[in-house]
């Protein structure tokens, strides 16, 4: 019969503890820990891409309008108590708008305090993106776009917006290879 | 004279039964992870029961399947008063990723009011600890009022 | 009058020393002190050593709900029963040279008011009208079976060595006896007796490896399955006294030899004798050993433990 514990339980009688002392010492969490989120609204373009790739679908848009259809109040929550943590919105968006801090500390009575919620305020624009001549219909602006506002048919050679769809990100500007596109 | 002692009583020693309806086990990793050496929740008096009926606090994780629906409103019924209920991860919240699912009937606050939910996916055992903590604490206001009302109904 | 201040003298002795009260703040502070020390050898801090308190004080707030298949009135009476024996049993063994109602045939009702707690168990266990309970209890009735037999091969043992020819069964003798002579594990033919007594309290107090019965994983706490609020607490307390019970009587067995005037102080001595005794014999072994099956538990009572107790009685029988 062997007892392969009995030396380290006697040892251990004598040694200290290793339990960490949580709540009266705040414990950090390791670096690159993925925690509760922080929001920037002034650094969104409202560009959507996080909408689309979240895969709880946690984040939700609801745009209003001031009555002298001048400025354009967008407010984006992010839903903890949906979350998965997965950083792939933070990974996807081009500004660095999101980023998963470090605090862990979510244990909380009501939930509304788990809803996180930014407002960006931006004079509305009716201007959309209008292609110029040297256009070669390469199609890299209907990929990039964020919400397939624009359609480009390389056979026929034709380029179309849906302004319903686009929301003014400036990704199809900044990416177009012959910088022909403007707004 | 006892009620204060019992009041006090009730928030050192409270005992945890834990149900799992269909989750993918990580939260339940992390709960029994806390009565490890490095997290010790025992010093606050925590024990694990075996059985809803000797429970205090109860922990539910997982998304609500139809096949444990019934399973837990049952256990539920089991356990005396007083006691708290908390959701574990983002699971019993909202579905997380399995929201809209055949099988998932949706969240736990449509079958019983939950005291404290611990978001995180996983959450992280210090957060659990703490919100056993709370629960305690929310435990401890609910046997001064079940007193209080039978005081009241009595006289 | 006399009759009057002798039936206050026994309500003292039932209900405060060393009666009630006396084993309610031993039995839970030894509690305390051994998950204490359980912890600290497992490398973790533990619950405080009052947490038994606070066990108990809060089963006694929560509600106790009856399932409709109990039976209503045995439910509530097996805890309270179980209680009552304990502390009358108390009172029957001695504080070092104090005793209350020691007689001439203390050993022999002793074993009999000793397995009135774990029988209260196992009737609590089937009023609850749970299956899991059902096995809880078959278990239970296993165990008692396998400690009963060297208990009685130890207290016989022990009894021949303290009366000589004639068998001394009363505790208090026993006690006067070792007090006379030396300590009794001096005598060194006692020694695998006691040994044999130091194994068979885990299986009296039900503590792991020998908690089979009340298996907390594998049947979800067996006979207390259905219990809860007051009469969950009272079986708990039962666990507690019984530990405090069975290192006494070790300690009046074994080591009954010293004595200083004075009762207070020879109460904490034995206190902490017991406490010493539990550290050695329950915490320890729990700490480094895993659960036993049942058919293993008889057998190691039946073959090991009995074999040691039955070398003693021989021992002492011819004389040495």
């Amino acid at each position: 019969m062997k007892f392969p514990f009995a030396k380290e339980a006697v040892k251990n009688l004598f040694s200290k503890p290793s339990t960490e002392n949580f709540p009266k010492v705040d414990v950090p969490a390791k670096k690159g820990y993925r925690g509760r989120l922080s929001y920037d609204p002034d650094k969104c373009t409202n560009c959507g891409l996080c909408v689309r790739v979240c895969s709880p679908s946690a984040i939700t848009v609801e745009t209003t309008v001031s009555e002298d259809g001048d400025t354009e109040y967008i407010t984006r929550s992010f839903d903890m108590t949906s979350c998965t943590f997965c950083q792939t919105c933070e990974d996807f968006c081009d500004t660095g708008a999101i980023h998963l801090t470090e605090d862990y500390h979510m244990a909380v009575t009501d939930p509304k305090e788990l809803i996180i919620t930014g407002t960006k305020t931006r004079r509305k624009v009716y201007d959309y993106p209008e292609k110029g001549e040297d256009c070669v219909y390469c199609t890299l602006c209907m990929k990039v776009c964020p919400n397939e506002a624009i359609t480009v048919d390389r056979a026929n050679k034709e380029w179309e917006i849906d302004t319903d769809k686009c929301v003014q990100c400036g990704i199809c500007v900044s990416k177009c290879p012959k910088k022909c596109l403007t707004m | 004279m006892f009620k204060k002692l019992i009041a006090a009583s009730t928030a050192k020693s409270p005992w945890i039964y834990h149900i799992n309806t269909g989750s993918c086990n990580g939260c339940d990793i992390e709960l029994v992870a806390v009565l490890t050496p490095r997290y010790d929740a025992e010093r606050f008096g925590f024990k694990l029961a075996g059985t809803p009926r000797h429970a205090d606090i109860v922990v539910v994780s997982g998304p609500i399947t139809s096949q444990s629906k019934a399973r837990l409103l049952r256990t539920l019924e089991q356990v005396p008063k007083p006691f708290c209920v908390v959701s574990l991860g983002s699971c019993p919240r909202s579905g997380n990723v399995f929201k809209g699912s055949y099988s998932v009937e949706g969240p736990l606050e449509k079958y019983v009011h939950v005291d404290v939910s611990v978001a995180g996916c996983t959450p992280k055992p210090e957060a659990v600890i703490e919100g056993l903590y709370t629960a305690a604490q929310i435990l401890k206001e609910k046997r001064k009022a079940m007193a209080g009302k039978k005081e009241v109904a009595e006289s | 009058m006399t009759v009057f201040i002798q039936i206050l003298l026994i309500l003292f002795h039932v209900l405060v020393f060393p009666g009630f009260l006396f084993v309610f703040v031993c039995g839970l502070l030894l509690a305390g002190i051994d998950r204490k020390i359980l912890a600290r050898m497992q490398k973790r801090v533990g619950p405080p050593l009052l947490q038994p308190f606070y066990d108990f004080f809060k089963l006694m707030g929560k509600e106790t709900i009856i399932p409709d298949a109990a039976n209503k009135a045995v439910y509530r009476i097996a805890p309270i029963a179980g209680l009552a024996s304990l502390v009358v049993t108390m009172n029957f063994i001695p504080v070092f040279s104090f005793s209350a109602m020691s007689f001439s045939a203390d050993i022999i009702v002793i074993i009999y008011l000793l397995t009135i707690p774990a029988v209260a168990l196992i009737v609590g266990g089937s009023a609850s009208g749970s299956p899991f309970a059902g096995v809880g209890i078959s278990r239970e009735m296993v165990t008692m079976i396998s400690y009963e037999l060297p208990l009685i091969l130890i207290l016989l043992a022990v009894a021949k060595k303290a009366g000589g020819a004639e068998l001394c069964f009363s505790l208090s003798g026993i006690v006067e006896w070792q007090q006379s002579t030396y300590l009794g594990i001096a005598h060194w033919s006692l020694i695998p007796a006691a040994l044999a007594m130091l194994l068979v309290i885990p299986a009296e107090v039900g503590t792991q490896p020998f908690d089979t019965a009340e298996a907390e994983t594998e049947i979800c706490e067996g006979p207390l399955i259905e219990y809860s609020g007051a009469p969950l607490g009272v079986f708990k307390l039962n666990t507690a006294i019984k530990m405090f019970i069975m290192t006494s009587l070790f300690t009046c067995l074994f080591l009954g030899g010293i004595d200083t005037g004075i009762v207070a102080l020879n109460a904490l001595i034995l206190f902490a004798i017991d406490a010493g005794l539990t550290i050695l014999c329950m915490t320890f072994i729990h700490a480094v050993t895993a659960r036993l099956k049942i058919e293993h538990l008889f057998k190691f009572y039946w073959t090991i433990v009995s074999a040691l107790a039955l070398i003693s009685l021989i021992l002492v029988w011819i004389g040495l």
